[in-house]
């Protein structure tokens, strides 16, 4: 799962730095991360893992860190192996 | 300042001011609640090509779209440069809203927020759901929002009241 945020992350996160070089729990808005490249990250990740994202996980908090994404995506029922 | 016909609102305006600074009577917030956005407009038209459809149905209201379009659109990422600023405008709004709704741990769905065009030209600020709720719940009312894009940029401002209630003078 997480190589497939980092993924991602990458293509549509607008990241000003190397994605591959974040940790699970750094801060994505401090690197760079916009509310606007959330919307895309949020596209992505539905395509990429097939959920979509309810209105309560619409939140900054939800795409804050790989870390956070995982658990929001875990909550959605999608498995923590899993590989898109 | 204080006479009865003026609304709460109006009151707790008047009574910040009177004491010498713009403060609700009640909890000592600001009564004026200011958010504002900056949204660079490619990134908006990289969202439009990248997810077409399901970008702007995910963040605009349909009112919003053809608003943005003149109701001609035909594909999300055929949209041109004027409908895409329109839209990156429009969710600066959405942007400046919710940092003035200041959510913690609630998500607010971008629709809920939205900004109606009206006949004059100017923009007026609707909310719905969750965004009402929590306007509601922090006693934000009399919204107003502008927002402009030139270049490569659209910028928003949006600004309410806040009051805690029904105070008024002994």
């Amino acid at each position: 799962m997480e190589d497939t945020i980092r993924a991602v992350l990458r293509d549509n996160g607008r990241l000003p730095g190397d994605v591959a070089a974040l940790k699970p729990h750094d801060d994505l808005y401090r690197a760079g991360l916009t509310s606007h490249a959330s919307v895309n990250v949020m596209l992505a990740l539905e395509d990429a893992f097939d959920v979509e994202f309810p209105d309560s996980l619409l939140k900054k908090s939800t795409f804050e860190s790989i870390a956070a994404i995982a658990a929001a995506l875990e909550s959605l029922g999608v498995d923590s192996s899993a590989m898109a | 300042m204080t006479d009865s016909s003026l609304s709460p609102t109006y009151d707790a305006l008047a009574l910040g001011l009177v004491a010498g600074a713009p403060a609700c009577p009640v909890c000592h917030e600001s009564v004026v609640r200011v958010g504002t956005d900056v949204q660079e407009i490619a990134a908006v038209a990289a969202a439009l090509r990248d997810h077409d459809e399901r970008y702007l149905q995910r963040v605009f209201t349909s009112q919003e779209i053809d608003a943005s379009t003149g109701g001609t659109t035909t594909t999300a990422a055929g949209l041109n440069a004027s409908a895409t600023a329109s839209l990156a405008g429009r969710y600066a709004v959405k942007e400046a809203t919710i940092k003035a709704l200041r959510p913690v741990h609630t998500g607010v769905p971008w629709p809920d927020i939205e900004v109606v065009r009206q006949p004059g030209g100017w923009c007026t600020l609707e909310l719905h759901g969750v965004a009402l709720r929590l306007a509601s719940t922090s006693n934000l009312s009399h919204w107003s929002a502008s927002f402009a894009h030139d270049g490569l940029v659209a910028v928003a401002t949006v600004i309410s009241l806040h009051t805690c209630g029904h105070v008024r003078p002994s």
